[in-house]
């Protein structure tokens, strides 16, 4: 088992070492220079031209690639064009908004979509069942800026119950900051329920025509209890599976959500950084997101080989 | 009903189930049919130019005469959204077409030929791995908005998922004997990819390619709003929705009407993908739709 982890979490480096590549690549192969951004509209030629041999951007592509690499595997993501701050400082500085909204969404999420999932699948072609798999499809046909807006109408603008922007932490001031999360946490959530709805819902019906179900039933179990000891636990590994696919939903979401409700997390960081040229700030958010989503799939995959002793390689 | 698990699988449910999913296949058509006509039609139905400026009729609320209310610049919401449909249809029909192209290209050759695949699906696993919409965001306000960039960067994202889907069918089609004896008659490899394997594909591929049609259109729409799709004044959804966010207080309609539309015609587009996979592939509805 061991040498099994060991195997599976060897084979995530080079699919980092693929993602930065292909980072490194994107943002090397367009135009416009760093090193002209940085030095400002008043820079003649020769300034520029210095500034570009003291980043280096003289050498050819593959050592700077190595340059640049080096830095990163020790945790060095190099330094912001703008701000000239550490790029993992700015990570680490914004990236308290964007946790508490991912964490509440994931909250909402499964005291919400789970339930509905079950439901669907116990009332399974009954209206319940239609309308559950109807908001299902709608939450992943809506955008999630749409949804936001929404939201924010009838709830800041018509209703006036809650903020209508902006973030407070809580460590300042926690009613204020649950206030401020209620509807970027919905509107991040929506994409979410809607897939952990469907999967829990396929997953369970296809559990639910077994036979150790039938027994149960048969055993005059009440059917909440048949539902949340028999069924559900047996129906959980597909619903485990998708989180990954989860995750990329959670980090495409965050950005708009961010942008939606002016929520200062690395969302917002990441789409002013590109808007900016601030390459350096880019690069280490791209690799931070794409080092998250392989960290969690890591992750699953491990609890599957310490959970399903059937599962080898 | 949009993914039934029924008892008994695809074709050999009752009529009355097979009815009713192609009621809702027709219903999807005829919504995007409309959507379509509309759209292309959309200068005849609305009186004026979409994209003329009536500073009078700054951010009118929706009425008789603009059903969907007007912008800050006093230009018909509706008549945008019609406008906007072409592009942004076209921007999902052309990533869905060669998304699936060069997905299916690759995944033939990689489920094929197994010394490459270690390779490739390392690639494509780092492609899944970088957030679909900053790397969209980046090559398109790096390279410069236009169809090209903003088509390609959506197809790379969406051709891991396509790979994956062709590479898994030819993995299990190429064990079948009628392959073996196709390699037996020393059959050249691209003739057995293309006429023994590449048609099993097919009802799999088409219910893909809807997907990311829906996908596309609604990245597409999140480009725009982000302020990185096609330039300023270009009548998309995404431009329409973006124009809207100065002035989303004072009317709310310059997003909601047009996100609308734009939701209806992503829904449509996937019920008809989720009720394709059900009549072309009755054991593709058992697995859960896996789609973003």
């Amino acid at each position: 088992m061991l040498r099994l982890i060991i195997l599976r979490t060897a084979s995530a480096v080079p699919v980092m070492l693929i993602v930065a590549v292909i980072v490194f690549l994107l943002l090397r192969l367009s135009p416009g220079d760093p090193a002209t951004i940085m030095a400002g509209d008043a820079a003649t030629p020769a300034e520029i031209q210095g500034l570009r041999v003291s980043m280096g951007l003289d050498q050819p592509l593959p050592l700077q690639f190595l340059a640049w690499i080096a830095g990163v595997v020790q945790g060095d993501l190099g330094q912001s064009i703008l701000s000239r701050m550490p790029v993992s400082d700015l990570i680490a500085d914004r990236l308290g908004p964007t946790l508490m909204l991912a964490l509440c969404a994931i909250v909402v999420t499964v005291l919400v979509a789970v339930p509905l999932g079950a439901l669907a699948a116990w009332r399974h072609n009954t209206w319940v069942d239609w309308v559950v798999m109807t908001l299902s499809v709608l939450g992943f046909s809506i955008p999630a800026f749409v949804v936001g807006y929404l939201l924010m109408l009838f709830f800041s603008i018509s209703a006036g119950l809650l903020p209508v922007q902006g973030y407070v932490s809580p460590l300042v001031d926690p009613a204020a900051a649950m206030r401020h999360l209620i509807l970027p946490s919905l509107t991040l959530a929506l994409v979410l329920m809607a897939l952990i709805a469907r999967v829990t819902r396929s997953s369970l019906l296809e559990v639910l025509g077994q036979d150790f179900v039938r027994t149960a039933k048969a055993k005059g179990n009440p059917a909440f209890r048949m539902l949340w000891r028999h069924a559900l636990p047996n129906a959980a590994v597909p619903i485990i599976t998708v989180i990954g696919l989860g995750i990329a939903l959670l980090i495409s979401g965050v950005v708009v959500t961010e942008s939606v409700f002016n929520i200062p997390g690395i969302g917002r960081l990441t789409i002013d950084a590109i808007l900016a040229r601030d390459y350096p700030v880019v690069q280490g958010l791209m690799l931070f997101f794409a080092f998250i989503y392989v960290g969690v799939n890591l992750l699953i995959d491990i609890t599957y080989i310490i959970v399903d002793p059937r599962i080898r390689y | 009903m949009a993914s039934q698990t029924s008892t008994l699988p695809g074709r050999s449910a009752s009529w009355q189930a097979l009815v009713s999913r192609n009621l809702l296949m027709l219903s999807c058509v005829a919504v995007l049919l409309i959507i379509i006509l509309v759209s292309l039609i959309g200068p005849w139905f609305v009186a004026g130019d979409a994209t003329m400026v009536r500073p009078r009729m700054r951010l009118k609320a929706p009425s008789e005469l603009a059903w969907f209310g007007t912008d800050a610049m006093g230009r018909d919401v509706f008549a945008l959204t019609l406008e906007g449909a072409r592009l942004s249809l076209l921007v999902g029909f052309m990533t869905a077409v060669s998304g699936g192209l060069v997905g299916t290209a690759i995944g033939l050759i990689t489920g094929y030929f197994r010394r490459l695949d270690g390779f490739v699906m390392r690639i494509m696993d780092a492609i899944m791995a970088i957030p679909n919409i900053l790397f969209a965001v980046a090559v398109v306000s790096l390279l410069g908005p236009s169809l090209l960039t903003i088509v390609g960067a959506l197809v790379f994202n969406e051709i891991p998922r396509v790979v994956r889907l062709v590479r898994s069918v030819v993995l299990s089609v190429r064990e079948e004997p009628y392959v073996h004896a196709a390699v037996g008659m020393s059959i050249p490899a691209r003739l057995i990819l293309i006429r023994h394997i590449l048609p099993s594909c097919i009802a799999p591929l088409i219910v893909q390619t809807t997907y990311i049609f829906a996908a596309a259109i609604l990245s597409e729409a999140v480009l725009g709003f982000l302020g990185v799709g096609f330039p300023r004044g270009t009548p998309t959804w995404g431009n329409v929705v973006a124009e809207g966010r100065a002035v989303f207080l004072r009317a709310p309609w310059t997003i909601i009407a047009p996100g609308m539309v734009l939701a209806i015609t992503v829904m449509s587009v996937n019920l008809l993908g989720d009720s394709l996979r059900d009549w072309l592939d009755p054991t593709l509805s058992r697995r859960a739709k896996v789609h973003s």
